[in-house]
């Protein structure tokens, strides 16, 4: 068989419609499938309308600023899909395809363009872009819900370790009163029956001299009785006092006042008084609990010294895992701490058979200690001599 | 039976209970003697001294929970280790001036604690532990 | 500093004169639209050309929504890279939005530019009372719709190019080719905030000599939007070109850069 290729019918009668045009837009020539897609007559379209005039207003805006660039810069462009305007106003789909046609001096000389009409394959896009944008809402909305979630839980976590700082805080709270009904009912109830047996001796008693001994002794109790509930009272002070004013304290400043407000039993006792605050030598804490504190510390070591060897006292600083810690270490009677250990710092106790033991020194300590956040400890040998490790509180 | 006149001891740190049972005692003749003693390591020291001297021994021991030096737990440990030695029954009272139901068992499981009571302060409650003392035999 | 602005605008220098000149690119595009016009200004001028936020090779990333929600963000970059080069006596030409852009950007800091040239301007696209921008909000819908079905198959292949995964080079060399590509989401909220703005108000508060290039047939900036820029600018001078299209620096180069040349004389 010998088939003579027509190439004006194979232009005219292709699947798809073919265009040339200006560089302005100026359509010169279209096959006659482009005339069927558009309804137009030959003579209606040709050097009459611009490519442009096939387009809706916002096809154009995307003709002129992405088609045109695109073409310009690259010489063609590729499966640009617009929706082409019929002559009766109606719309189809179409896939267009541009090269420019240039001379040998690189001047472009006109357009030519292919339009495929892809009705039935954009109805099944739109499908598919409806199916994306509901992929893209539902993705949209599942990173907004797991932002939320994230936030959320990032709430929950906050408020877990605000409720177990509180919960903490109640702990402490609540050792504080048990300690301190304790405390209260121990060191009150004893005097009180006293007071009470005192009484009904001296109602029963007719003797003056009996009177006037057991009066002496109503005296002692109510003075004791007395000194246990200041001591009480100060030590809910400084327990509700969670306010109190912190200011920068220097370690050297305070240690100074300590030593010259026993400066007597210093010398009396030919005691041996050294520090070195370097590591750490400030401190933001409020200043009358550090005196107390230095006092008190430095008072027990010198009350509390060894008879057979001058007494060494030290004090110093340091930093632990960002926490200030003061250190007072003294060589001194020691304490046995299996056996007095858990009672150190209670009120009223004593461990030696002193002339001076009064025991609340301690107790006081460590309330004020505690108040502010810190903590004390203690390492001691009998005979050999006691270490106070107090933890101030963390230095951020 | 208990033999009598008794001769009992008295373990606290505080002198003015010291005084007032020791009056409570004397004055109804509770007791032929009483000995005082301010801490559990002084008690145990005499104790030790004259522990071949059965006179000497307390036949009521009122035994302070809680003092310096050496409270009444820790008294009762040491004189665990005496008592096989001790030639008579000790009647010990661990006394407190509050009754703490942890303490109540504690010494419920100790064999050498006869009882334990808070602190008696008047005639009666003395008494009531005097005259039942075969109760704890 | 200047290394973050160079990564996040894809600046390029070019020529070596002792002048600058900065130029940016419209809506669509990137900076290769001046690719016709900078060989004809490098013996004079130092060229500085980058690409908007979120266009052409600029960091995608640095796409801040809520930045680049209104022009004013375009013309903050603009201060900041003249800052960061340290240039002054700029002749700036901006195309379509970005000839806007210059004029905020000329508002924010008059010191940095010497002239401005605006080539195909609009302050408002949207038709409004007696005011005839060319479009109605239908029209920009119609846009939207047009970017949408012209980027459906963007995610897939080009997005791993664009968003800077070059595991693949074979998509990297189609990207070389293909121009003005851009992030769909981006290139959307881009045209939202250029169709849908009105800049109106800022032309009559310039006071920089302006110099406006209007093609006699542009179904984007039509005359008449020129002559109402040309009314609002005090300082400023109207040429018409005649050529189509809403880019007459690819369509009519020479014709643009004469008219450039003899405004900057």
């Amino acid at each position: 068989m010998n088939h003579t290729i027509d190439y004006k019918e194979l232009y005219n009668t292709s699947p798809c419609g073919y265009f040339c045009s200006l560089p302005d837009g100026t359509i010169i020539d279209s096959n006659k499938r482009f005339l069927e897609f558009t309804n137009y007559e030959r003579e209606e379209v040709i050097e009459k309308k611009k490519v442009t005039d096939f387009l809706s207003a916002g096809g154009k805006i995307y003709f002129e600023t992405v088609y045109s660039q695109i073409l310009k810069l690259g010489g063609a462009v590729e499966e640009i899909n617009f929706d082409f305007v019929k002559k009766d106003g109606t719309k189809f789909p179409v896939l267009i395809n541009s090269v420019e046609i240039k001379d040998t001096e690189g001047r472009h000389l006109f357009t030519q363009s292919t339009v495929f009409n892809i009705s039935q394959r954009k109805e099944y896009e739109l499908e598919l872009l409806i199916a994306k944008r509901k992929a893209d809402d539902l993705s949209d909305e599942l990173i907004q819900v797991n932002k939320e979630l994230r936030s959320s839980s990032e709430l929950i976590l906050q408020q877990k370790l605000q409720l177990e700082e509180f919960n903490h805080h109640l702990k402490n709270k609540n050792k504080q009163l048990s300690n301190f009904a304790h405390i209260a009912s121990h060191n009150l109830r004893a005097p009180v029956t006293n007071l009470n047996s005192l009484l009904d001796f001296y109602n029963e008693s007719t003797d003056i001299e009996d009177r006037a001994m057991l009066f002496a002794k109503f005296e002692k109790v109510i003075g004791h009785l007395t000194e246990t509930l200041n001591e009480l009272i100060e030590s809910v002070k400084i327990q509700e006092n969670v306010n109190i004013t912190h200011e920068p304290v220097i370690f050297d400043i305070v240690f100074d006042k300590t030593i010259e407000t026993l400066e007597g039993q210093i010398l009396e006792s030919k005691a041996v008084v050294t520090s070195n605050f370097s590591e750490a030598t400030n401190i933001e804490y409020p200043k009358i609990y550090l005196e107390s504190i230095m006092l008190n510390l430095l008072s027990n070591s010198i009350r509390y010294r060894s008879p057979d060897r001058i007494p060494k006292i030290h004090f110093c600083t340091e930093i632990n895992n960002n926490e200030i810690t003061l250190i007072a270490t003294d060589n001194g009677l020691g304490i046995d701490l299996k056996k007095h250990g858990h009672r150190l710092f209670g009120l009223s106790n004593t461990f030696h058979r002193h002339p001076d033991s009064k025991g609340v020194g301690l107790f006081m300590t460590k309330t004020q200690i505690e108040a502010i956040g810190g903590s004390i400890g203690v390492e001691s040998e009998v005979d050999k001599g006691t270490t106070f490790k107090i933890i101030l509180k963390k230095n951020i | 039976m208990i033999s009598k006149p008794l001769l009992i001891g008295i373990i606290d740190d505080d002198e003015v209970y010291q005084f007032t049972l020791t009056r409570i005692i004397k004055h109804h003749k509770l007791a032929e003697r009483v000995l005082s003693f301010s801490d559990g390591e002084i008690a145990l020291q005499f104790l030790t001294d004259n522990i071949t001297t059965k006179e000497n021994i307390p036949d009521v021991i009122f035994l302070d929970s809680n003092m310096p030096i050496m409270n009444g737990w820790q008294f009762i440990e040491e004189y665990a280790n005496l008592e096989t030695e001790i030639k008579k029954k000790v009647f010990i009272f661990m006394v407190s001036s509050l009754v703490n139901p942890a303490e109540v068992e504690r010494a419920r499981k100790i064999n050498q604690i006869s009882d334990y009571v808070i602190k008696p302060s008047r005639l009666e409650e003395v008494k009531e532990i005097i005259d039942n003392l075969e109760k704890f035999l | 500093m200047l290394k973050k602005l160079i990564a996040r605008n894809n600046i390029t220098i070019h020529g070596d004169g002792n002048k600058s000149m900065l130029l940016v690119h419209g809506y669509g595009c990137d900076q290769n639209m001046w690719r016709f016009i900078t060989p004809q200004f490098k013996d004079d001028y130092q060229i500085i050309l980058i690409d908007l936020v979120g266009s052409g090779k600029s960091d995608e990333n640095a796409y801040d929504y809520d930045k680049y929600s209104s022009l004013e963000g375009y013309a903050d970059d603009i201060v900041e890279i003249c800052d960061a080069l340290e240039v002054k006596d700029v002749s700036f030409v901006g195309h379509s939005v970005s000839a806007m852009i210059g004029v905020l950007a000329a508002l924010k800091n008059p010191a940095i530019f010497k002239k401005l040239i605006m080539i195909g301007p609009s302050p408002r696209y949207i038709n409004d009372d007696d005011y005839f921008g060319g479009f109605s909000q239908k029209d920009i819908d119609e846009l939207l719709e047009t970017l949408d079905s012209n980027y459906l198959g963007w995610s897939s292949t080009m997005a791993p190019v664009i968003m800077g995964n070059a595991d693949r080079p074979e998509l990297a060399e189609e990207l070389e080719h293909s121009f003005c590509q851009s992030n769909p989401a981006i290139a959307k909220h881009f045209a939202k905030v250029t169709f849908l703005g009105d800049n109106r108000s800022d032309l009559d508060k310039l006071t920089i000599e302006t110099l406006i290039l209007q093609c006699s047939s542009d179904a984007i900036a039509s005359i008449d939007v020129g002559q109402y820029v040309h009314n609002h600018i005090s300082n400023s001078k109207f040429v018409v070109l005649d050529a189509t299209g809403h880019c007459p620096h690819l369509s009519a180069p020479n014709q643009t850069i004469e008219a450039m040349k003899r405004y900057l004389v």
